[in-house]
């Protein structure tokens, strides 16, 4: 799967190839704990893992109800911005946090997404804006915790 | 105090408030002719490391490769909270002494940033005696439920020694990292403007920027007194996002959405409700 990834990434697959290659790796074992894997990487670089109690309760019930959180249907070709990691560079160990960045950025109204969840508590300020702000805020932000914007600026046919 | 952060050498704890939550980092910071070194360890959750030198950023994570992440590497972080370009503070801000205060050990200053009107928030800082380093940062917001403050809890302002510096070099150069780009950002320029722009607040950036889940890009202004600062977000209506009759707020960010030529126009910043709704209803097609 690391190795048809990279290949997504390289256009070398296209995004029918990706999703069946996802839909397949779905039916395998483990699979569910990986993604939990990366999504607690990426959470974890926004800094929202730490901080959400019951975390991996949400976790657990994203999963269950989100099929298509392995379908990253909503990217049409063209426009295909992708995850920052250099293209040429070997992948394999880079994948978990690329994706893991990633997902959010795919689903970032999702209204189960764990870092939209601590925001909702309080008054659900879209999080996707409070990402591309907290890049240039100066106080007043979490500054102590890495947020991370992560995707490659030229589109890939 | 601007400068003391970045010259002085300086390791400890210091404590990061917000709201009801508290974070606590340990903190290394060297200065030497080649420039600025920065370590941070979050002491709370998962462990994570920040790793900076001058412009350049990357963060650790167990058992994962470092990832990369010059866009925040300008941002500003505690203590190095004050902009350089003083004159620009001091017309938005009055600066006032107000007494003496210990922190983590050390005597200092109590320094109040007073805002000249109601479109910004005020700051107290705590400025070590002698060198001027700053030991504690709060935003003085109206109530005490969205404070947002850190203050060091222990602190040595001892060069670091010979092996540390070395140990922190190495790694700096060791590491292999995951290179991840800075939200794309496009060349056109934003078909958006603000005519009434809250005194004191400049446009320092305006840009347009795919987002994820969009197909059009959205433009995004940036407006800064020096010390606070606003985003602005503009694109086309999209679904389940609404517009809201109020500002709402998290902590001490707020924001104000509301649907005008067409378009959804956010306003997000740490400031007053007022001032994000100034920016909303001043928004207009160039």
């Amino acid at each position: 799967m690391n190795e048809q990834f990279s290949q997504w990434l390289d256009g070398e697959l296209d995004d029918e190839e990706w999703q069946a290659v996802l839909a397949q790796a779905a039916q395998q074992d483990g699979l569910r704990e990986k993604w939990q894997a990366y999504h607690l990487i990426g959470d974890t670089l926004r800094g929202t893992a730490a901080t959400s109690a019951g975390f991996h309760e949400h976790f657990a019930a994203r999963l269950a109800q989100e099929p298509t959180i392995l379908a990253p249907a909503e990217l049409p070709r063209k426009q295909r911005w992708q995850w920052g990691v250099s293209i040429a560079a070997s992948l394999a160990g880079f994948i978990a946090v690329a994706i893991g960045a990633g997902q959010m950025l795919l689903h970032p109204s999702d209204p189960a997404s764990p870092s939209m969840l601590v925001a909702q508590q309080d008054a659900t300020l879209p999080s996707d804006y409070m990402q591309a702000h907290q890049q240039l805020a100066s106080h007043g932000e979490p500054i102590t915790q890495p947020v991370l914007i992560a995707y490659e600026t030229s589109p890939r046919r | 105090m601007a400068q003391a952060a970045h010259k002085q050498n300086y390791s400890g704890t210091f404590v990061h408030q917000r709201g009801n939550q508290i974070d606590s980092l340990r903190v290394l910071h060297t200065a030497d002719h080649e420039g600025e070194m920065l370590q941070l360890e979050a002491q709370d959750g998962t462990p994570r490391r920040l790793l900076r030198h001058n412009g350049e950023a990357y963060c650790i994570l167990p058992g994962n490769p470092p990832v990369a992440q010059s866009a925040q590497a300008s941002r500003r972080i505690f203590p190095a909270l004050l902009p350089d370009d003083t004159d620009a503070l001091l017309s938005n801000y009055r600066i006032r002494l107000d007494g003496t205060d210990r922190v983590a050990g050390q005597p200092c200053q109590i320094v109040l940033l007073e805002p000249r009107d109601q479109y910004r928030y005020g700051y107290s800082f705590c400025a070590a005696i002698p060198g001027g380093l700053m030991l504690k940062a709060s935003l003085l917001e109206d109530s005490d439920e969205n404070s947002d403050q850190f203050a060091f809890s222990e602190l040595s302002l001892d060069p670091p020694s010979e092996t540390t510096r070395r140990a922190l070099k190495s790694e700096w150069q060791g590491h292999d990292r995951m290179q991840i780009m800075p939200a794309p950002v496009l060349p056109q320029e934003t078909h958006w403007q603000i005519n009434h722009v809250p005194d004191g607040f400049r446009l320092v950036s305006a840009v347009q920027r795919m987002m994820p889940g969009r197909p059009q890009p959205v433009s995004h202004l940036v407006y800064s007194d020096s010390l606070a600062t606003v985003s602005v977000f503009i694109e086309l209506p999209r679904k389940n996002v609404s517009a809201t009759e109020r500002p709402i707020r998290t902590g001490v960010t707020g924001a104000y959405i509301q649907t005008r030529f067409q378009h959804q126009i956010t306003a997000m910043g740490e400031v007053p409700s007022a001032t994000l709704m100034q920016f909303v209803n001043n928004v207009a097609p160039r």
